[in-house]
């Protein structure tokens, strides 16, 4: 296993290092491990360039002679190679590493740590504790994300199960687009192929392994799209009237402006999103919330209050 | 826990070990594989891995870390830190993101900073990342010093089984993060007993100046319901409420409950898609409930 890990760091090494194209043939005479016959040794090459350029290492290919393009030659040009923050106070340095460090506790963190590790090596003054600020911690223990973050990175198509509102499971293909975390859950977001348009996915309703499917840089991601939007927050655009005991519906109150207060109710009015939210909301907290208005929400509670006597009675 | 890495990852390592070592010359050994996030053994074996690479075999990489303490000279060609991977720069986006949350109020100085940092990665690779924090940092940052300084910490609690806000002292133990949510496990001074909290369910949270009762280590002892129910609409919902549902051979679910409050409130939210079965008091228990409820409206 470290031989593999060694010939690509020696084939890196030689290709950085070169101020001039290198041949296939140079190559497997100056690196140990490049064995077997030449298609042999070619095969291997060429899997080892896809493994560098999954590590972001680009190789170069050229020829010595633009009339003659017979014989090829590769190098990696330091400058691609290398990361660029000339242009970045140590304030900015400071905030990267904090924003890396975020990720410290999380299952998933190889990237952050490795990032992390490449700013830790410039050596320059990117102590995230320099600002004094508190490092938010991101929390995460589904392995998908990794994969997510891969895929969409090289920009491979992924399939994976989902499972429905009615438990049962599907098969999905998406081009993914975003990622994003809210309330504690991941989302992702992508283009599903089946459906032909834009879907949110709960990450940990993915059922078993995402699978990457098809070939690198299959799709773009549009110009326009944005995860925000699609994870962001709905308005309270509609309101009730409720009789609420005193001390009661703390929940509820967060998002209410009272209007009166006798001895023991409180009348607010609540602002909410959804009526099916609405009434889940109020039936929880049972005989300490009631509904004066408007009546359409009063006749819905009503029934489903009916159903759940039905189904019991 | 670090995971073993296979033959790229490791080779990732070592290209990034040579210019954190040049800029680290003299870290030991377990220093080095802490910075790596990999156990002493697998930096020891990249070590040796790095010390076999070279140019050609007359020109190899010189590493001295018998020692324990590490030094490197002869890699000048790999001493240049690589650029960030897009997987690396997302994962730097979501900090970024949680970051700027918390740094309205803190540091309002620093947000024009973080969106210029932003804007510069997503040139670089244009992915769409998104991340608010769930709970409010300065909770976690209040949990945070109590455990480090052994402290105890005031509360006031919002129960999640039924309508009501306590205050509390608690010894905090650890924080974690199971099915999607934080939690704190602390020691309840009032109940006298080992509990769990949300952390999204603290409303107040205050330093004591109490420090951590020595040996709080009581255990609940947690009464246990055995429940059948049978799920008419969203099924997911049932299992993401409730955990595992043991299925019975007539298409009803078996489930443990540890409060019977909490299960009660959860059928009613459940607004008609779950039906109590067993036991049979509970389902009488219900109906009453609900006979109660359509009652407030005459």
């Amino acid at each position: 296993m470290s031989r593999k890990s060694e010939r690509l760091v020696n084939l890196t090494i030689a290709l950085l290092a070169t101020a001039r194209w290198l041949t296939k043939s140079e190559i497997f005479a100056a690196i140990d491990g490049y064995s077997g016959d030449t298609q042999a040794q070619e095969r291997m090459f060429e899997r080892d360039k896809e493994e560098l350029r999954k590590l972001g290492i680009e190789i170069e290919v050229g020829t010595f002679d633009p009339l003659f393009e017979d014989e090829v030659g590769y190098r990696i040009r330091p400058e691609k190679y290398q990361i660029n923050v000339k242009d970045l106070t140590s304030v900015q340095l400071a905030l990267l590493s904090a924003a890396a460090m975020s990720w410290k506790n999380a299952e998933v963190r190889s990237q952050a740590s490795s990032a992390l590790m490449k700013l830790n090596a410039l050596g320059v003054a990117s102590d995230a504790q320099s600002l004094d600020i508190f490092t938010p911690v991101i929390f995460n223990s589904d392995e998908n994300l990794e994969r997510v973050l891969n895929a969409i990175a090289a920009g491979k198509v992924i399939s994976f199960k989902y499972r429905n509102g009615d438990y049962s499971v599907q098969e999905r293909a998406i081009e993914a687009y975003g990622v994003g975390t809210k309330n504690g859950f991941w989302y992702l977001a992508g283009h599903d192929l089946d459906r032909q348009g834009i879907r949110l996915f709960r990450l940990d309703r993915c059922v078993g392994q995402i699978k990457e499917q098809g070939k690198s840089g299959s799709y773009e991601i549009p110009k326009d799209f944005s995860i925000s939007t699609q994870l962001a927050t709905r308005d309270r655009n509609q309101s009730c009237t409720l009789l609420v005991r005193s001390n009661r519906g703390n929940d509820l109150r967060k998002f209410s402006s009272l209007v009166e207060s006798n001895d023991d109710w409180d009348i607010i009015v609540y602002s909410y999103t959804d009526q099916s939210e609405l009434i889940s909301d109020l039936l929880w907290h049972g005989d300490d919330v009631i509904v004066k208005a408007p009546t359409e929400i009063i006749d819905q509670y009503n029934a489903v209050v009916a159903r759940i006597a039905k189904f019991h009675g | 826990m670090a995971k073993n890495s296979n033959p790229t990852e490791k080779a990732a390592r070592l290209l990034d070990l040579v210019p954190f070592l040049y800029s680290h010359q003299g870290i030991s050994v377990s220093d080095l594989a802490r910075n790596f996030d990999v156990s002493e053994t697998e930096i020891v074996s990249d070590l040796n891995t790095l010390w076999m690479c070279g140019e050609s075999r007359f020109d190899l990489v010189d590493l001295d870390f018998e020692s324990g303490f590490v030094t490197i000279r002869n890699a000048e060609a790999l001493n240049l830190v690589r650029a960030l991977s897009t997987q690396e720069i997302m994962t730097i986006l979501f900090g970024l993101d949680m970051l700027r949350e918390d740094l309205e109020t803190q540091r309002p100085d620093l947000l024009n900073e973080i969106e210029g940092l932003k804007a510069l990665l997503q040139q670089k690779a244009a992915v769409a990342i998104s991340a608010t924090p769930a709970y409010d940092s300065k909770i976690q940052r209040t949990i945070d010093t109590a455990i480090q300084r052994r402290r105890a910490l005031e509360i006031a609690y919002r129960s999640i089984s039924h309508d009501g806000i306590s205050e509390r002292v608690v010894d905090p133990l650890e924080v974690f993060y199971r099915d999607n949510k934080l939690f704190l496990l602390a020691y309840c001074q009032n109940s006298q007993s080992r509990r769990t909290f949300r952390i999204d369910h603290i409303e107040k949270i205050k330093l004591s100046e109490m420090e951590i009762t020595p040996g709080s280590t009581g255990n609940q002892v947690e009464e246990k319901f055995s429940v059948r129910i049978r799920v008419h609409s969203n099924l997911r919902g049932a299992h993401e409420t409730f955990g595992d549902l043991v299925e019975g051979s007539d298409g009803s679910f078996h489930i443990s409950i540890f409060n019977k409050q909490w299960f009660f409130r959860q059928v009613l939210a459940a607004s008609g898609s779950i039906e109590i079965l067993e036991p049979a008091t509970w389902r009488q228990e219900i109906l009453g409930a609900v006979g109660h409820l359509a009652a407030g409206y005459r």
